[in-house]
Parts: structure tokens; sequence; C-alpha cells
């Protein structure tokens, strides 16, 4: 082509259609692959293992999509209280926020965070491959929507000194004072809640305690009392929100309740969140339970040297008499909403979908702190190949996440309803109510907390 | 010009005595005082204001737009609610506790430190390290190195001498004990700095006099030295008092206000009732009743306080 052909004025403008057609349809591709690009989205969790495992990710997500990921990272009240002002003022300056169970049903009751189940079928998203204790977290209302992204399925798995419960010693002194073998617990043969007050017993002496949990605040008070009550056949309230406490299962969980705290740590009424974990490393107990990471922990010997190694893993007791064949365990965890007025919802769903329902970097983020949400992460061999021990704790994590665990009751006032449990149980503990006393008490305010709600 | 000037200032002066001031006077004045009376309105007065009037509304935080005015209502709840007359009364007990314990201790560092003597300097310096501390820092470390129950300093030390010590922070009334300890040990330096200052330029001339007269030591304290700081004392009172009655973060750290609630104090009352429970409006009342409360004590405790010392130098 000649410069005077190209000069032609055809040739010219076909030339420029050509070229403008081209950037046209790269700029849309473009657009197609990074429809949220400039989006900024603003995280509220907490400040912890799980949400620092996931920093490391938002430049490769930004680099990808263009959207830029802010996390602000708090202790949990500081986080929730800005929370409530942001949610209140409905500034929308909060995309995504940690959602606990614990004051779930009070953000969905006011309308501060966005129902999923849109998202999900927009996006494609099959649920199934997320554990479904995950998802099952998360759901809410009589349609069962899901109202936060799966982040952490988690619950007490029990521990107890494998090492103590097989020595041949301990076992003919147990034998020889209670006259039947020590239980070993396992998934399939579970101890009852009468032998696991005789093993906490035998095992309490100068230098240990045969059990340990934390029973502090209203959080660990109610997340000590609520199992047992379950345990025995109990509940808090029925379906019509009527109080269900003033019976004779939820009697004998008290009572048990009382009896098993002779043998815990005096200071145990006062721990909160991680306090017996000192003294499981230091191997002066003989079983307690703890959340997930706990339990992993306990076996590392970069976490617990004096221990590592003899933890073994069990479901909860359970009550013969109660007619279950379990005992259980609360759900815990929680999941990552997305607030009714952000401002990006769909970029806010795009980013939870690129982290954590994509195997590769779920589990890159599950090796490096995080948490495990998605099915395959359980399953990947890298995980015992990083903590061999995961051999032994995964089949007994799923198997309380499948069976035993239960989600906690979840209405709008839910936190005063558990602030009533845990002073009960309390004032138990003190010596302050017997556990008939206890359950009527209890029964009365909560009926009464429920009838605002009814 | 200077002659001017001075029959201007006198003009003012003869103004202001009479009452008279003129609009340049006025405009003076607020632009002096207005920036610190806005300010002032902004960080107190409204929000302050706005705590009663949301006090009268049936108003739940995590639903503001639906609120109902209720008159009196949650005042008439509150005097019915067990919880919140708990919280009142240990506010009550930690306050007068804590106040007296602080009052006598800062006192007593302040005379005994009163005489010149080597190193001075450094003691107050050291005696002062608990007030510029963080509180949460300071909690945590009385918390978990000196009242933990298994492997806490104070319990290591009874076991020495044969005594089983308790899982304070767990149990009543132990875990009352401890925030006051800490709180104790916490302000002691504040009333300690005060009462120092206030020795300071106490007149050596009536002590001397009052040492020739054949007063002992404990004689001119009692006699001579508490006396003339009484305005001093009932001053550092008030404000002990306006900080104990709102104390937060100690509690909150060491105890949560539990075991069973034995530590729940008014302004965790208030936190649990309107933060934790969404109750705005009712956890506001609680909030403003301490108020009045705390304002009405201080009142009468200035009014009784200083009322020799008014009528002794006439400025009333």
């Amino acid at each position: 082509m000649d410069r005077r052909t190209f000069a032609r004025p055809t040739t010219w403008r076909v030339t420029l259609l050509v070229a403008l057609t081209l950037s046209l349809a790269s700029g849309l591709a473009l657009a197609q692959d990074r429809p949220h690009e400039g989006a900024v989205i603003t995280i509220g969790d907490l400040a912890r293992g799980i949400s620092d495992a996931y920093l490391p990710f938002l430049d490769e997500f930004q680099a990808e999509t263009g959207i830029v990921v802010d996390v602000e990272q708090l202790s949990f009240d500081a986080l929730f209280d800005k929370m409530m002002l942001e949610f209140a003022a409905r500034t929308g300056y909060y995309d995504i926020v940690y959602l606990s169970p614990g004051f779930m049903a009070t953000l969905i009751d006011a309308g501060y965070v966005r129902q999923l189940d849109d998202l999900f079928e927009e996006s494609g998203l099959d649920t199934d491959q997320f554990l479904a204790a995950a998802i099952d977290i998360n759901r809410y209302g009589p349609e069962d929507a899901i109202w936060a992204f799966p982040y952490l399925a988690d619950t007490s798995v029990f521990l107890y000194r494998r090492d103590l419960f097989e020595d041949p010693d301990e076992r003919a002194a147990f034998l020889d004072r209670y006259g039947y073998e020590l239980p070993i617990p396992t998934v399939d043969d579970p101890m009852t809640t009468d032998e696991f007050l005789d093993v906490a017993e035998f095992f309490t002496r100068d230098d240990m305690y045969g059990f340990a949990y934390p029973q502090g605040g209203t959080a660990y008070g109610n997340l000590h009392i609520l199992p047992w009550i379950w345990t025995f056949g109990g509940e808090y309230y029925d379906a019509d929100l009527h109080a269900t406490l003033d019976d004779p299962r939820v009697v004998e969980a008290f009572d048990f309740a009382a009896q098993l705290q002779a043998f815990q740590p005096d200071g145990t009424l006062a721990w909160d969140y991680g306090d017996h974990i000192p003294m499981l490393c230091d191997g002066r107990l003989a079983m307690t339970a703890g959340w997930f990471h706990i339990g992993l922990d306990a076996n590392d010997p970069e976490s617990c040297p004096a221990v590592a190694g003899d933890i073994g893993y069990a479901p909860p007791p359970y009550a013969p008499g109660s007619g279950l064949d379990h005992g259980f365990t609360v759900l815990g965890g929680g999941g990552l909403a997305i607030t009714a007025d952000s401002a990006n919802p769909e970029a806010a769903f795009e980013f939870l979908t690129w982290l954590f329902a994509n195997e590769e970097r779920a589990l890159e983020w599950y090796l490096t702190g995080g948490a495990a949400t998605l099915s395959v992460v359980y399953d990947a061999p890298e995980v015992v190949e990083t903590w061999p021990w995961a051999a032994d704790f995964f089949p007994v994590a799923n198997h309380l996440l499948a069976n035993t665990t239960k989600q906690r009751p979840t209405v709008p006032n839910s936190n005063e309803i558990f602030e009533v449990m845990a002073e009960t149980w309390h004032n138990v503990a003190l010596g302050r109510l017997t556990p008939e006393e206890a359950a009527a008490q209890a029964h009365q305010r909560v009926d009464d907390l429920l009838q605002a709600i009814r | 010009m200077a002659s001017r000037d001075r029959s201007e200032q006198r003009d003012r002066a003869a103004r202001v005595t009479h009452g008279t001031r003129s609009a340049s006077d006025w405009r003076a004045a607020a632009t002096f005082i207005g920036p610190a009376l806005v300010a002032l309105a902004l960080v107190a007065v409204l929000p302050t204001v706005w705590a009663i009037v949301s006090s009268l509304f049936d108003w739940h935080f995590h639903r503001p737009h639906l609120r109902t005015f209720v008159w009196f209502d949650n005042y008439r709840r509150l005097f019915g609610d067990s919880r919140f007359l708990n919280a009142a009364w240990i506010t009550f007990i930690y306050t007068s506790v804590s106040v007296m314990a602080t009052m006598v201790l800062g006192t007593l560092l302040a005379l005994l430190t009163k005489a010149p003597f080597p190193g001075k300097s450094v003691v107050r310096a050291l005696l002062t390290i608990p007030m510029i501390m963080t509180p949460v820092v300071s909690t945590l470390v009385w918390k978990t190195f000196f009242f933990e129950a298994d492997v806490g300093l104070i319990n290591w030390l009874l076991s020495l001498v044969g005594v089983d010590g308790p899982a304070w922070v767990a149990r009543s009334p132990s875990a009352l004990f401890t925030i006051l300890v800490v709180n104790i040990w916490f302000m002691t330096p504040f009333v300690y700095l005060v009462m120092d200052a206030a020795l300071d330029g106490f007149p050596q001339e009536v002590l001397d006099a009052a040492h020739i007269d054949g007063a002992n030591y404990w004689q001119r304290v009692h006699h001579v030295i508490l006396p003339m700081l009484r305005a001093t004392i009932v001053f550092t009172v008030i404000f002990r008092i306006t900080i104990d009655a709102r104390m937060f973060e100690i509690i909150h750290v060491m105890t949560g206000g539990g075991p069973a609630r034995d530590t729940e104090v008014l302004t965790l009352w208030v936190y649990n009732a309107a933060l934790r429970n969404f109750h705005l409006g009712y956890g506001n009342a609680g909030g403003v009743v301490l108020m009045v409360a705390v304002g009405l004590l201080c009142f009468a405790i200035m009014l009784v306080g200083l009322r020799g010392i008014y009528q002794r130098t006439g400025t009333s």
C-alpha cells in the first residue's frame, strides 16, 4: 500500500473503524473480566490468626480484579461497637463484617446484613462444596436463608491425655477404684456422663485436674452450660418461643455440671477464651475441650512440647438416661456477611468467592493459619503432611461437625438469654442455687425475655 | 496616648464594677469565651442532653428508627430491676471503699515524704508510676501475674505459709476485692501528688508554733495540717468519687462484672444494657441516674465540706 492509497478517505476510514472496534472490543472484554474495577471493599473482622492469614492474598486479588480490599482487624468489643454505630447511622462504611452467631439474629432482624442466597444462585456457586456446618452456622429464619459466607466452622473437641489413659498402672488403679475399665473414648464408643465424672475424679490430684473448661462471662458461661443441657435432653425454649428450662433434664444438667466443677480448677469461672491452654500444655489437665485450633495445637511440638503426641481426640460424653446416643457441642465460628448498606455487594461477594471458595487459595489460607470451610481442604494431603497428627484429629472433628454440633439459640435477644443462663450457672457453681432452683429461676427469666419477641 | 489608654481602662473598670458593659466588652468576651463554650457544648452538654432525652424513649440501638416516647417508664422500670439495683449497690461499695482507701494512703504517703531526705525525688517518681500506666495493661498484669489462682504470685506466697489461696477473680467476695486493690493501687498516686503539692506549700511557721505549744506529730497532723488542707481534701474526694463511680476499664478487664454479676458496677450495667442488649433508652436512663446521684453527692460534700472555710474567709 503506497502513501496515496492509504491517504484515500475510504481506506483511512475503514482503518480507523477497525481500530476503534478492536479497542472497544478489548475494552469490553477487559470490563467483563474486571466488572468492579476501582471498587473499594472494607472488611470489619476480628483481629486473630485466621484474618491475619488472608491479608497476603489482597494484593493478588487487587491485581486480578482491580478491587481494593481494606481490612480492619479489631477486638470483638471494638469491632462490635463500631459496627453497630456504623449500622445505626446507615453509613455503609463496612461492606463485609464478621457475623458472630450470638448476635446474628439481632443484625438480621434489624436489616443490617444482606441475604446471600441470590448471590450464591447468580454466581452458580455450589454450596455443597462447603462443610455443611459452615453453611448451617450462617442460616437463619423460617426459610433457612444464608446470611453470611462460610468462613469458620468450629466446635469443641474433647481432648484427653492418651498416655495416661493407656498407662497400665493408671488403668489398674482405675479398675481397682471404680470396678470397671478406664474407658478410652472414641467416636463409636463415647464415654457416658457418669464415666466422665469418674474419670475426672480419678485424675484430679495434687498436680493435675480431671477436667477444665473456660466458664467466664456471658459467652463462656453459656458455652459451658448449654451443651450439658442439650446432652441431658433439655433445651432453652421450644419452637413457639416458650422457655423449657423448668424440666428435670435441665436439673440433671445443672447437677452434672456442679459435680464436674469439683474436679476443675477454681479459676474456671473467670476463664475466657483460651485460658485453659497453659494448663493443658503444662500437662496438668487429664481432659479438656477446645475449639479446633486448640485441639490441633495441643499435639504440636512447637506449641505444646510437654504433651505433644499424647493428646487424644474424643466426642463429648453422652447421657444414657436422655435417650440420646451422643452428647452435644456448640457449633462455633461464624461467617462473613455483606452489609445491607454496602455500595458494592457484588464486588464484596466476588472477593469472598475468589478467596474462600477457590480450592487452591482456601488450602493455602488454611495452611498459613486460616480456617477450613471447603470439604476438600480437610481431605488435602498437604494438611497431614504439615501436621501429621491431623490424621487423628480430622475424623473426630468431622464426626462432631456432622453429628454432635448444634447451633446455639438464635433469637433477636439471644444475648440477654445467654446472660441469664451464664449468671444462673455461676450461681449454681458458687453454691448459691440448687440445680432445681436454678432451673426454675432460669425458666422464669428466659420466658420473660422470650415474651418480648413472641 | 498613654493617658487615653489609662482613661479607657478606668472607664471599663467602672462599667464592670457597676454592672454595665458596652457592646465592645461583650464582643471581646464572646471572642475569648465563645470557642471554649462551643467546644464544651459539643463534647459535654450535647451528649448529656441527648442521653437525658433518649432515656425518655423506648429506643433500641439496633433499630434506632423505631422509638417510642415513654415519659419516665424507663426510670420506673429501673427501680424494680434487681440487676440494676445490685449494680448500684456494688458501685456504692466500690466507690466508698476505693475513695476512702486512696485518700488515707495517698495522704499518709504525702506526710511520710514531706520531710526532705536523700532520693526524695526518685521516691516521688516511683510512687507515681501506677498512675501513668495504661489501666488495661496494669489490670491484665494484676490479673495474670498476681491474682491468677494457680500460678499467681499471691497464692504462691500464701502457699509458702501453708495457706491455700482462693481463685481470686472467680469467687465472691474476692473478685470485688481484686478490683478494689487494682483501683487503689492505680489511683493512690493521684491523691499522693495532690496532697504532696498541698503540703509543699504548707506554712512551716504554723507547724513550728504548734510544736512549740507542745503538740506531738499526730496532734499536729490531726489538729493543724488536716483542717488547713480541708479544701484540698474536699476537692480531691469529689474528684475521686467522679472517677471511681464511672470506673469501667479495670472492672471490664479484671472480672467482666462476674462471677454472677457480683462485680457489675453501673457503668458496666449501662454498657451491657445499651450496647450489648441494645436497650439504648433504658441503658441511658441508668446512666442518667448515675450522673444525678454522683452530682448530688458531690454537691452535698462540697456544701458540707467547704461551709466552714467560706464562713472563715468570707468568700461566699
